[in-house]
């Protein structure tokens, strides 16, 4: 704790800490100083001088007009807000700030949450003098997510200072001087940084707004909203949805204090859009007739008995969901209870995911690593990203870990392919992905030997290590490496010391990976696979979880179908074609549901749904309740405990139950040990001579937000990244086309890439509903 | 006439920039021995002794700047020139510059050898591209000579120097947007505390000096900080270099001592009123000081002097009007520079120089209101509470010009014309 201060403000004593931002410390107690340009992000400017307070240092100095964002509080202060000469400067501010703002107001989209509007009645400026004319600018084209707006500019710099200083963008910048000040690109174009639709939340007037708001617009206090959790990565940002009638209009940060405390990514602004036109078949149908709810929700729970019955208990397979709550997967396994059938629930798309996830969740939860928070990744000086790329992977790391490097922090890459903060790497590691556990092994090695001569392109690496005082890992556990999750583990528990902690945080696929990770229940994809493909299992349910993906493919899908006697989709977002189940029960989807969900951390989160007047009002989790209630198990939805379904401490039971979205969430105490998986996994990827790597592309990868239309937008080509030598060695040449590895049916354009490791062919990930609405460049 | 120091090698009629061979021939680069044969600490003392004060136009005393330079620094410590010399009416670096560069550079050598500053850069304005190019020709010719480069005549003390053009702003000559500028940076000023002294060029040490002050320096070392101090009246340190321009019959630039009376400046030197109308007012220090009227003609010109007379000596280079000169007219000529150089940062000055500007233009054109004198009286208030120096730089002559000729502004808005200019 930092030492308090006693200082006096208007005439009230207040104890303070010593060398505080004075604004800042107004701001907490509650004294509304106006300002614009300063921002708890980013600090002060200076520049548009409407914070002053006339300031002394003591009772016998005399005041003087400062600019309170400028000044750091000190023993004895008098400062006065309230005194006339300040009063009037303030007013004289916003004068001129109104001398060429427009005055729009009244149809303006900022209107109800300005800033300006704000600031000019607190500043008390009520008449325009001036009668001469306002400069007018053009605006700019910046792409599908904001919209310019550049008449309304104050020039108070948060723009610029957020998108350059801040998120270490270079495409937006200042342009001119004077009164001729213009903030904008050199030229039209999308804005190239994923945190762009953070301009919307700076910006304290209508120069950067929400485009996608604004073409169907809604004054902000008629907005419903609730406290969600993003649902498009593992992050589990603390989002504001706001929605009105029957649509979602946007989305906004709502500041968590060890999360995202200001800003979000664009995919987690933009990507919920989705939930406006999915799913399209908004009624159940039975064998692809339209039925009411209850009658398809009947016809489900006869069928899945009378199979039971039948077949006996192992005679269903179930598909989970990573990016549903935990009370859906809870449910879909109380649904295996009501049948007194044996829960075979998968919840992966493949055998090395859940390997890799598995083990990366129970080192988490486990506390056998020490996780970071996002705001603690800021402070660390050392950072390793391993095996994965932080923009498309787990934005919001991204955004940290540019705050660690803007201070000073040692910052290293070991990645197939260059991300885009490979920029600020003192050194990158370009390995085959086949090649990742082992590039980490020999930096365990070299730390545990110091007197081993070091590979000089770990040298740099293992130097920087040694002398950190705040080392951080960020490993990724999305492409299925099994071996580089206990590498990487091994590596952060040798460079754990006890004066020196090292920080570990593994990212996943989806929003509540960690969550499903825990399930009791869990069986591997391929020996669900063997189940169904060998007519073991006669009925398949899927909740949240797209049956094309496991399958590999629509066609494959199709076939397994059809030898089932019974399938069955719980879905929010179109899955297969619905007549291909035998029943589809479409559901409310996400940030219109409720639902626990676990993050990177282990924290579990209470996610809050909107309620809107749309078609469906129940979620996957309510389906299946329906489904228990219909077959006449109410009584086990009593009795359920959360440590029944997942690995968690008993003692969790009532705070998980008691959880709201105010909380802040709570650290769960997962009761996998990963011993035992480490003991089950199995080696990693077979060696081949060319390797698929998965590009996990910000916009376009992740399955929900991919469906929203500005999110699909900025998704890149599909295509196939080679790197230049190997295709010169194996004369293909650029704009060929080649078989997708893995999925030969499908032939992508090759384009080189000489930052990609030789060996490997880079394959944008894309989501099989989306992949037929994703522009693809197929050949037949 | 007095003695003439800076000026010495440089004849108004042939006007050719000093060679090596003469500026040596002519007792240069003595200075630099002398400092070089002694401890930095001493050539620093020996500056502080001679009272020199920066002529870049604030005054601060030379030495005392130097003294907050960390002599233990380990990293690279920089030393730059400032000739960015755009205030309006001032010529008086151009002269040194284009006349005698190797006293500049012998300057920067001593100055360098003082902080044991390694690295310098002059930064000099677009305009002065044949001064750099000036410039350029005798860096190379002092690295010919051992005068700069590695090693400096033996000493073991090595100093780089090279030019900088500037892209050209008024504002790259407040000291620390020329350290943004020079990094490449849009030429905003940085906020003090920390002084350029502690973090200046890319976060380094940093000493920045105006090229008077600098062309100084080799004369205190090679005649004494005592003969130096001499070289002024009453009192004050060395000499000045004294520009004039306007409503004067010989405008131009002298060599005078610090503290030369304004009346002999104007009258024995720049000959007096060049119209048949008497003087009306004069800016003393160039643009940004406050307006003198003839009763205070009589002022010496001197840091101390000025500033007690309610203005301040700035660069020395003054600006004349006469009775024939409207106010009005004047003011808004002052005012549209300051408009068009505003960097644009805050708002008092970014939004509150146009307004003014406008303001004073519609009264010129008789489009007056009288609520324009509670605007102006508003402006020229908060203009004093901007992020830097340059807009309580443009207050000095605005409030000044409402304060003193206000009835020049009220007779413009009752009239709605002008009936002063001629």
């Amino acid at each position: 704790m930092s030492e308090l201060v006693k200082i006096s403000i208007d005439g009230q004593e207040y104890q303070v800490p010593a060398g505080a931002n004075l604004l800042q410390v107004c701001l907490d107690l509650g004294l509304m100083v106006p300002h614009f340009c300063y921002h708890e992000a980013l600090g002060p400017a200076g520049s548009c001088r409407l914070c002053a307070a006339m300031v002394a240092p003591s009772a016998e100095k005399p005041a003087q007009l400062v600019m309170t964002c400028m000044t750091k509080v000190s023993e004895g202060m008098v400062v006065k807000i309230q005194d006339p000469y300040a009063k009037d400067f303030r007013r004289g501010v916003i004068e001129y700030l109104m001398l060429n703002h427009p005055h729009d107001c009244p149809v303006c989209d900022e209107g109800g949450e300005c800033m300006l509007q704000d600031m000019t009645v607190l500043s008390e400026h009520i008449h325009r003098r001036s009668r001469f004319p306002k400069r007018t600018w053009r605006n700019q084209y910046l792409g599908p997510l904001i919209h310019h707006e550049m008449n309304r500019c104050i020039t108070c710099y948060r723009c610029v200072r957020f998108y350059r200083e801040y998120a270490l963008g270079k495409d937006l910048g200042v342009f001119g001087s004077r009164d001729r000040v213009y903030f904008g690109r050199v030229k039209d174009g999308v804005l190239e940084s994923e945190f762009a639709g953070n301009l919307v939340d700076v910006c304290p007037t209508g120069v950067f707004t929400n485009k996608r708001f604004r073409e169907v617009y809604s004054r902000p206090w008629d907005l419903h909203t609730a406290r969600a959790i993003c649902v498009h990565c593992s992050i589990g940002c603390n989002l504001l949805p706001g929605g009105r009638h029957r649509t979602l209009r946007r989305i906004k940060p709502h500041p968590h204090k060890e999360l995202n405390r200001f800003f979000i990514c664009d995919r987690g602004r933009y990507g919920g859009e989705y939930v406006n036109l999915y799913p399209r078949q908004t009624r159940p149908t039975i064998a692809g007739t339209e039925v009411g709810f209850r009658e398809a929700i009947h016809h489900a729970a006869t069928q899945l008995r009378g199979i039971v019955e039948q077949h006996g208990t192992k005679a269903i397979v179930a598909l989970g969901s990573s990016r549903a709550s935990l009370e859906t997967n809870a449910a879909l396994n109380l649904l295996f209870k009501a049948l007194g059938a044996e829960p075979q629930i998968v919840y992966y798309d493949s055998d090395e995911e859940y390997a890799a996830v598995r083990l990366a969740a129970s080192l988490t939860t486990s506390r056998a690593i020490t996780v970071p928070t996002l705001v603690e990744m800021e402070k660390c000086d050392f950072v390793l990203s391993i095996g994965g790329d932080l923009t498309g992977e787990a934005p919001m790391f991204d955004l940290s870990v540019r705050q660690a490097i803007r201070a000073g922090a040692a910052f290293f890459v070991i990645s197939p392919r260059a991300g885009k903060l490979d920029e600020f790497a003192r050194s990158v590691l370009r390995v085959r992905p086949d090649a990742l556990a082992q590039a980490v092994e020999k930096i365990l090695q070299a730390l545990s030997n110091p007197a081993e001569t070091i590979a000089p392109e770990i040298a740099d690496i293992v130097q920087a290590l040694r002398s950190a005082k705040k080392p951080l890992f960020l490993c990724s556990a999305i492409h299925g490496d099994v071996a580089l999750i206990k590498a990487t583990y091994d590596l952060a528990k040798a460079a754990h010391q006890e004066n020196r902690p090292c920080f570990l945080a593994y990212y996943y696929p989806a929003a509540n990976s960690v969550g499903v990770a825990l399930a009791n229940d869990s069986l591997e994809p391929t020996k669900a696979l063997d189940l169904l493909r060998t007519g073991t299992a006669k009925a398949v349910i899927a909740v949240e979880h797209d049956l094309a993906t496991f399958f590999g493919n629509l066609e494959n899908a199709k076939g397994i179908l059809e030898k089932c006697a019974f399938s069955m989709i719980v879905s929010s977002v179109d899955s297969i074609p619905p007549d291909m189940a035998t029943v589809w029960l479409p559901a409310s989807p996400h940030y219109l549901t409720s639902g626990k969900f676990v993050n990177y951390e282990g924290r579990v989160q209470h996610s809050e749904g909107l309620s809107l007047a749309t078609p469906l009002t129940d979620g996957p989790a309510d389906l299946l309740l329906s489904l228990i209630e219909d077959l006449g198990k109410s009584a086990l939805l009593e009795q359920a405990q959360y440590s029944d379904i997942f690995a968690v401490a008993a003692e969790q039971n009532v705070e998980l139950d008691e959880l709201t979205a105010k909380d802040g969430g709570i650290f769960i105490r997962g009761q996998l040990r990963p011993t035992d998986l480490m003991r089950d996994s199995s080696p990693s990827l077979p060696k081949r001579e060319m390797i698929r790597w998965d590009i996990i592309q910000t916009f376009g990868s992740e399955e929900l937000s991919a469906l929203a239309p500005p999110i699909a937008e900025l998704a890149a080509p599909a295509r196939i990244e080679m790197h230049p030598d190997d295709m010169a060695q194996q004369n293909i040449a650029e704009g060929d086309f080649v078989p997708v590895p893995d999925t030969p049916s499908m032939k992508l354009k090759v384009v080189p890439n000489p930052n990609l490791a030789r060996g490997t062919f880079a394959v944008p990930r894309l989501p099989a509903h989306v992949a037929s609405q994703v522009p693809v460049e197929v050949q037949a | 006439m007095s003695e003439k120091v800076l000026l010495k090698n440089i004849d108004p009629k042939n006007p050719q920039p000093v060679t090596f061979e003469q500026y040596v021939k002519n007792g240069g680069y003595e200075g630099a021995r002398i400092a070089l044969s002694k401890t930095p600490l001493e050539v620093q003392q020996i500056v502080k002794d001679s009272g020199l004060r920066g002529r870049g136009g604030a005054g601060f005393p030379t030495g005392l700047k130097w003294s907050f330079v960390p002599m233990d620094y380990q990293g690279q410590k920089y030393l730059i020139c400032n000739c960015d010399e755009m205030e309006p009416g001032t010529f008086k670096d151009r002269a040194l510059v284009y006349g005698d560069p190797h006293q500049l550079i012998e300057g920067m050598l001593i100055a360098a050898y003082a902080m044991q500053m390694t690295k310098g850069f002059i930064f000099i304005r677009y305009e002065y591209k044949k001064g750099a190019e000036i410039l350029d020709r005798a860096i190379a010719e002092a690295e010919q000579h051992g005068w700069l480069g590695k090693n400096i005549q033996g000493s073991g003390f090595d100093f780089h120097l090279e030019t900088h053009l500037s892209a050209g702003r008024y504002i790259c000559g407040e000291e620390t947007a020329l350290l943004n500028s020079l990094e490449g940076k849009r030429a905003n000023p940085r906020s003090k505390p920390p002084f350029p002294q502690i973090r200046g060029f890319l976060g380094q040490p940093t000493i920045v000096n105006n090229v008077e002050t600098l062309c100084n320096i080799p004369h205190i070392l090679a005649k004494g900080p005592e003969w130096y101090k001499k070289l002024g009246l009453n009192g004050n340190a060395g000499t000045k270099l004294m520009g004039a321009s306007g409503r004067v019959k010989t405008p131009g630039l002298w060599e005078l001592p610090m503290g030369t009376p304004l009346s002999v400046l104007l009258n024995e030197y720049a000959g007096g009123p060049s119209r048949e109308f008497p003087f009306k007012a004069v800016i003393p220090g160039a643009l940004s000081t406050p307006i003198f009227t003839p009763e205070q003609f009589d002022t010496p010109m001197d840091f101390d002097s000025v500033a007690k007379a309610g203005s301040r000596l700035g660069t020395a280079c003054v600006i004349v009007f006469d009775e024939g000169d409207c106010m009005v007219a004047a003011t808004a000529n002052i005012m549209k520079f300051y408009a068009r150089e505003s960097c644009g940062f805050c708002t008092p000055c970014r939004e509150g120089m146009q307004w003014i500007y406008d303001t004073v233009c519609a009264i010129r054109d008789g489009q007056g209101q009288p609520s324009d004198m509670q605007v102006l009286d508003d402006l020229s208030r908060h203009i004093a509470h901007t992020f830097c120096a340059f807009a309580p730089g443009a207050q000095d002559p605005f409030l000044s010009a409402i304060t003193k000729f206000r009835h020049e502004f009220e007779e413009h808005i009752a009239k709605r014309t002008c009936s002063i200019a001629k």
